[in-house]
């Protein structure tokens, strides 16, 4: 790492002195430290909520202790099993059909021979990245409603009955995983494309030359071409199994797909935040707390065996 | 060509234009149903042409009460407009200073990186934010907390330091400061690492809600994406967001499409001419290391 302002600090100079020279930096520093001291690690202490019984008049430090109270709460509760089990599915999902669609999808765009075309896809497929999920929701609660929705219109043009997609639990994860594949492909793609482009052309001559056919080409340089960055990905996609987005299923989801569809996220904000009833901020805490314990864990591990077996490194 | 490979070029194009048929479909079906009259949306004629033409559901958008609609129109542009250069402020003044060698960096460096890997939750973000800093109901929140990302800060360091550090050096000797080094050196020289991550922030601003969900209390803070969701997946409009004026009122399906139509617009409108932007954003936090 190229260190700036060797020049000024080669000499070692004594501490006091030094943090003299320093004082512009901690200056420039001090919006970004206050502000993860505000919205980070202010919330970090605030999980002493999960160990208190938490009343607002009493603050944090005033409550009462509760000690593992709230955690041996939800390990009891059979949802909180429910939505382990969903969001564990959900995320295989993600890895079996998300995982691989923008690498086919790149290796497609990348032999087709039209370059406007390419360039229209491309941008084509960015939408459903650009829009919120919001938007998304609302397009495909649209699309799939029973009655005037696109996809059940041609469902019924067929002659078959309308499908309820939105009040059927059995379609609810199918439709997070293709929905998620639909508003993230695009961009995916965009990591093996550039891939692709970095593979040296001359290699599929010399080997078109010694007589290796498509195939053969495809596993021997384009599939090393893109190995490293095929682990990187799928490591951190491991990494974060515990965790989907809140957006998608909470715009998505309704008490009726409760049983396949609620997901660790979306149960932590409605014990905070329940539609009737008594807010529980412990419980959901804990339960917050849990997952991010689990996701710090699986995120740190997955960064290391990308570092190991790729060459990647966050910082 | 050979034989095979025209199949594959067919079968490659039929398969990508069927994949983009997903995504353009749906669109312009939405639009079409907003634009067309009234008895073909009830009557369901609608495909991904417009029967008729009606702009009505457009008007009413417009004149909903208290003028909520461009109301938070206005509040999403001040967020994401404020946010955005805040962001830029913070995120390119941390990672100057991360690229420079000063006493306890190897302290800020974990301070920094701690916030990456673990967070306190929704719960605890929320009792914090309301009940200890009173920013509930506040402009301040929906901009505040999006202010840094340390992903971007690791990406922007990562650009300065690819800047030659005898620049630096001669800057330091001719007796510039600190500031000196990040406005009239490291900002030129990092501009389109700086356009890249401002779209980021932008859009994510652009696209927030979930903090209005939480924190405010009546309609006059909400951003588009709320004003949104308020139309479009309640069970029953609030009297918040009714049309008014027009008698008889229009099918909700038509207003509801109109209301995604109009939250959609601008970003659909703006982002064939950013995307290069996002792609290099993207792709310097996947090459670093």
């Amino acid at each position: 790492m190229a260190t700036i302002g060797a020049a000024a600090t080669t000499r070692k100079k004594p501490l006091l002195a030094q943090l003299k020279l320093d004082l512009p930096k901690y200056v420039i520093l001090a919006p970004a430290i206050i502000l993860l001291f505000m919205f980070n690690y202010m919330p970090i202490y605030g999980v002493l909520i999960a160990f208190k019984n938490f009343k607002a008049a009493k603050g944090i430090l005033g409550s009462d202790w509760a000690g593992f109270h709230y955690f041996e709460l939800f390990l009891r509760d059979p949802n909180f099993w429910r939505v382990m089990k969903n969001t564990l599915l959900i995320n295989i999902g993600n890895l079996l059909f998300g995982f691989p669609f923008p690498i086919i999808f790149a290796l497609v765009i990348n032999e087709l021979r039209s370059k406007k075309f390419v360039k229209f896809a491309q941008t084509v497929s960015y939408l459903p990245y650009f829009i919120s999920w919001v938007v998304a929701a609302s397009i495909i609660r649209s699309i799939l409603s029973p009655s005037t929705g696109m996809v059940n219109n041609a469902i019924k043009f067929f002659g078959f009955e309308p499908i309820y997609f939105l009040s059927k639990s059995s379609f609810f994860q199918p439709l997070l995983i293709i929905s998620g594949i639909w508003k993230g492909f695009g961009m995916s793609a965009v990591y093996y494309i550039a891939a692709l482009a970095g593979i040296d052309q001359e290699l599929y001559q010399a080997a078109a030359v010694d007589g290796a056919g498509k195939m053969r080409q495809a596993w021997h340089i384009t599939l090393p071409g893109l190995r490293n960055i095929i682990i990187v990905l799928f490591v951190l996609q491991l990494g974060s199994i515990m965790s989907i987005g809140f957006d998608q299923v909470f715009l998505l989801y309704n008490p009726m797909l409760y049983e396949t569809g609620d997901v660790i996220s979306t149960y932590t904000y409605r014990l905070g935040f329940p539609d009737s009833g008594v807010p529980q901020y412990s419980l959901s805490s804990a339960v917050g707390f849990t997952q991010s314990l689990a996701n710090f864990i699986l995120v740190f591990n997955a960064n290391r065996l990308a570092k190991k077996y790729a060459g990647w490194s966050l910082w | 060509m050979s034989k095979s490979e025209v199949c594959f070029q067919v079968f490659g194009y039929l398969v990508i234009s069927l994949v983009l048929c997903t995504i353009l479909l749906p669109v312009l079906n939405i639009l079409a149903v907003s634009l067309s009259e009234k008895n073909a949306v009830i009557q369901n004629r609608v495909t991904i042409f417009p029967i008729g033409w009606e702009t009505r559901s457009y008007q009413d958008i417009l004149s909903m009460r208290n003028g909520v609609f461009l109301r938070t129109l206005g509040n999403t542009v001040f967020i994401t407009v404020a946010g955005t250069i805040g962001a830029l402020a913070v995120t390119v003044s941390a990672a100057y200073a991360m690229s420079t060698t000063f006493v306890g960096k190897k302290f800020v460096t974990f301070y920094f990186l701690v916030t990456m890997y673990f967070s306190g939750g929704v719960i605890p973000s929320y009792i914090i934010n309301t009940n200890y800093f009173k920013l509930g109901d506040s402009y301040a929140i929906l901009i505040l907390p999006g202010l840094l990302s340390i992903f971007y800060v690791i990406v922007v360091r990562s650009q300065i330091e690819a800047i030659p550090p005898g620049i630096y050096e001669a800057a330091s000797i001719d007796g510039a400061t600190e500031f000196h080094k990040l406005f009239l050196i490291t900002v030129p020289a990092i501009v389109p690492t700086i356009a890249a991550i401002a779209m980021f922030y932008a859009l994510s601003y652009w696209n927030s809600w979930f903090n209005v969900m939480i924190y405010m209390r009546g309609s006059n803070k909400w951003t588009l994406q709320y004003l949104l969701r308020a139309i479009v997946m309640e069970q029953t409009l609030r009297a918040d967001v009714q049309p008014l004026g027009t008698e008889p009122p229009p099918p909700l399906e038509n207003f509801q499409m109109a209301a995604i139509v109009m939250v959609a617009a601008p970003i659909i409108a703006i982002y064939p001419f950013v995307q290069k932007y996002f792609v290099k954003g993207i792709l310097s936090g996947a090459v670093k290391g």
